[in-house]
């Protein structure tokens, strides 16, 4: 008798112990994240998706746009990877590119659709990368990530959270149809690839083509190209918008969008240089930005909303409190596809102060680039083959590539693919009233040139802009005070990189 | 002789044990989950930051963020950490001060047996309830009633009165004022309920009799209430002043960017948050200067409490202590005498 009361005793205890405990144990979902599987209904793709390419000598590094070089099929994992798992997991921050990808790659690698699930982490930017850190600390089960160009850098010069390609059998000589830099972007300080992108992310500037003819009496975007081929007259035109308009419409969509146009399209050197910043290569790096930016904002030219809050996409449409306060967005190609930023910003079809289909875009003042993703392979994977049929069907194969075009409307990391689309002149996007981005991008994205980026880029970014937003909203007086406002908040922020 | 054994057996039995086992789980969890991070947020206090997390600095970090440095980081820092400290003791008078007020006023009211406030109970709950909401709602709530946001409903407002918005993070008066209207709005109804029990805890006799002596309410409240509710105003500066300085989540989350914190609304709390995950950095966050500012934030929190309950300690009974013990040791030193007296 008195054995079972103790026993029961140790027991209870025992278990009050264990509940106790239970918090520390790894939850297979976090509450900020959702999971989803593939429910989407099966869509045919156009073209054969027979895998029609063959091995191959090795392509010329280079090949001009529109001749193909051969490249070589899949290679097969080299079992330094686990296999066998039965889901292909894919960690990302927004769905709205995977659930076109699915039926790429299944209809090119026949991998069954159900196969693949993806883990959004519900948040953009640095907060981003912050929940894919939580993530891979919580030893969830993740085979692919998609990384943004702000800081993939960091993951893939990071043993721990990126495997080389060549471990799910794909190698550099797989991309000599694609854009430079995405593959150059794609390999870690060590020059092993790490990532590979299936986007080139050139931007341009989209604008009101009914406020162009209203205000300016322009009606094609290469008159509107002509009126903004450099800063100066871009801001010139701001000028005749703003006074045409009555003092409303900003000429556009924030500072934000300014920075990226301008920092991707005219900096010519790298912010971080031997592990130092300093105030000269700061003040070099940023150019006439500040002033540019504080006197256009103070004139009404830049719009007072903020990129990702509330305020920002609204301003896109002919109705609400925010009606019409900007003639037009930077934007890049992946935020004009399908259920992109632009799509958002024009408002559903037939809504009171729907823009739907009235934006047009052209080049803009300086040819740039925003972002881009890439596609890494976490070393914990437990799906090695699909992986690596993942990254083939989205970044290599010339075929399910044109498949993603005509389904997402998104600029493929493949050159002859995208001068083939460009060449058929088949591509209408609905939401610039039946324009080819395609043709007027197609420039700006042979023109990337990444070789300046480093991974504090993201970091960089962010506090820059959150210094020349204060500035130019009067909370810090002065262009110096600005920069060093930007620098104090740098060198906080970074703890391997000297800010002098 | 079988009776003895019994019973000295019975007598060998002791049940501590078992008590023993029953409270050993607490312990185990709390060693593991609040002893064990203190130590640790002490050592790591002492150890660099980023990639330079394993080596041993000493005083560096507190140095740094008290006194700054020659370079431009340990500058920043130093600006920034103060800058805070000061933002948080602004942050918390701002909103003590009313909030002790307002929620005193209504006790006083609420408890009065010559008033006959109707719904008494009703009241009670509602400015209770803002205490319940939690405080990532009622960020959301004020982010959408008053913000940066030309959408907010007060710039709406302004806007069709024909005024320019505000863009009232922006702005540390505005911004300062709102997130201290927000805590008092919260912390109010929680201090009213105290400020009652205690009321309610105090002699209705002395009540009845200030009465019948025909003292006003003014006189009540000043010779009687508030001297007799001293020590639950002092239990609530103690707790709402650990509370304050530890403030953390509204001025967090009183942002439209979320991770562009405004410098006037920055408190250390905040500025721990943003230094051990800080940016970019989720690689190599800066635990060093975290620990040390939350070491230095615990000690600040230490000292200004024992100084506060000091200061507000019953003097009668602190001087009835001191004579207790007066006495005592003349009586110890009168028996001495006489020992000694004796012996001679």
């Amino acid at each position: 008798m008195n054995n079972l009361k103790k026993t029961l005793a140790l027991m209870a205890a025992l278990a009050m112990t264990a509940t106790a405990f239970v918090g520390c144990g790894d939850d297979d979902t976090s509450s900020s994240t959702t999971e989803a599987t593939t429910t989407a209904a099966e869509e045919t793709t156009e073209g054969d998706v027979a895998e029609e390419t063959t091995e191959g000598d090795v392509a010329e590094e280079t090949t001009e746009a529109g001749e193909a070089a051969e490249v070589p099929a899949l290679g097969t994992p080299d079992g330094t990877l686990g296999e066998g798992g039965d889901a292909l997991t894919i960690l990302c921050w927004t769905e709205d590119d995977l659930t076109h990808m699915y039926d790429v790659v299944a209809n090119q690698s026949g991998m069954d659709k159900s196969m693949m699930v993806y883990k959004n982490v519900g948040a953009n930017g640095t907060e981003a990368n912050e929940k894919y850190t939580q993530m891979f600390a919580s030893d969830e089960d993740v085979d692919l990530y998609f990384c943004d160009a702000d800081w993939n850098m960091a993951y893939q010069n990071n043993d721990e959270y990126s495997a080389p390609l060549s471990a799910v059998g794909i190698t550099e000589d797989m991309y000599a149809n694609a854009y430079e830099y995405t593959v150059a972007m794609g390999k870690d300080s060590n020059g092993v690839l790490k990532g590979a992108s299936w986007q080139a992310a050139a931007g341009g500037y989209v604008y009101r083509a009914d406020l162009a003819e209203q205000y300016l009496g322009i009606t094609t975007p290469e008159d509107m190209q002509a009126m903004i081929s450099d800063w100066d007259a871009f801001w010139a035109t701001a000028a005749e918008v703003y006074t045409a308009s009555g003092e409303v419409t900003a000429m556009t969509d924030s500072l934000g969008g300014v920075w990226r146009a301008y920092s991707n399209g005219n900096r010519a050197t790298a912010w971080v240089q031997d592990g130092t910043i300093t105030e000269d290569n700061a003040t070099a790096c940023l150019g006439d930005f500040i002033s540019m930016a504080k006197t256009n904002y103070d004139a009404g030219y830049i719009s007072t909303a903020t990129q990702w809050t509330d305020d920002w996409l609204p301003q896109g449409m002919s109705a609400g409190a925010q009606a019409n306060k900007t003639f037009g967005f930077f934007f890049p190609t992946w935020a004009i596809g399908a259920n992109s930023s632009l799509e958002q910003a024009q408002g559903k079809e037939g809504t009171e102060g729907s823009t739907y289909g009235m934006y047009n875009i052209c080049e803009g003042p300086t040819s740039w680039f925003w972002g881009g993703s890439w596609i890494c392979v976490s070393p914990k994977t437990d799906n090695a083959t699909e992986a690596g049929q993942f990254i083939y069907a989205m970044t290599v194969d010339a075929t399910s590539m044109k498949a993603y075009v005509e389904s997402k409307g998104d600029f493929v990391n493949n050159k002859p693919v995208m001068a083939e689309v460009v060449a058929d002149g088949t591509n209408s996007n609905p939401l610039l009233g039946g324009q080819d981005q395609f043709a007027v991008l197609a420039d700006s994205a042979a023109n990337i040139d990444m070789s300046i980026a480093t991974q504090y880029d993201a970091t960089i970014n962010s506090e820059l802009q959150n210094a020349v937003q204060a500035y130019c909203e009067g909370t810090i007086a002065s262009e110096e005070d600005c920069v060093d406002e930007f620098l104090n908040k740098l060198s906080e922020a970074l703890t391997d990189v000297t800010v002098e | 002789m079988m009776a003895s054994t019994a019973q000295s057996r019975i007598k060998s039995i002791s049940y501590a044990k078992y008590g023993y086992m029953f409270i050993a789980p607490f312990f185990i969890v709390y060693a593991f989950f609040q002893i064990w991070p203190l130590i640790n947020t002490f050592i790591l206090s002492f150890y660099g930051n980023g990639d330079a997390a394993s080596e041993f600095v000493g005083l560096e970090n507190y140095q740094t963020l008290l006194f700054g440095g020659d370079n431009r980081r340990s500058r920043a820092l130093n600006d920034t950490f103060i800058q805070s400290f000061i933002n948080t003791v602004i942050l918390w008078v701002g909103n003590f001060i009313p909030q002790i007020f307002l929620s005193l006023l209504l006790a006083v009211w609420f408890t009065d047996s010559k008033l006959h406030i109707p719904g008494k109970g009703f009241f009670k709950v509602v400015m209770y309830l803002p205490n319940i909401i939690t405080a990532v709602s009622v960020a959301a709530l004020f982010m959408r009633f008053i913000s940066n946001s030309q959408t907010s409903a007060v710039n709406i407002i302004l806007a069709q009165m024909g005024n320019e918005p505000i863009k009232f993070e922006n702005d540390p008066t505005w911004s300062r004022g709102i997130v201290m209207f927000i805590q008092t709005w919260m912390w109010f109804g929680n201090t009213m309920i105290m400020m009652m029990s205690g009321i309610l805890g105090i002699n209705p006799s002395l009540f009845e009799a200030a009465n019948i002596d025909g003292a006003s309410s003014g006189q009540t409240l000043r010779k009687i209430t508030l001297p007799l509710l001293k020590p639950m105003v002092v239990y609530t500066l103690i707790t709402s002043m650990i509370g304050g300085l530890q403030m953390f989540d509204i001025p967090f989350l009183y942002h439209t960017a979320a991770g562009d914190i405004k410098d006037h609304l920055r408190t250390v709390a905040v500025f721990i948050y943003e230094q051990f995950r800080a940016g970019n950095n989720v690689h190599n966050p800066q635990y060093g200067v975290a620990g040390a500012a939350s070491i230095m934030l615990f000690i600040v929190t230490a000292i200004l409490g024992i100084f506060v309950f000091r200061m507000n300690r019953d003097q009668d009974e602190v001087r009835k202590k001191k004579e207790r013990k007066e006495l005592v040791k003349e009586y110890k030193r009168q028996q001495k005498l006489a020992k000694n007296g004796g012996l001679d």
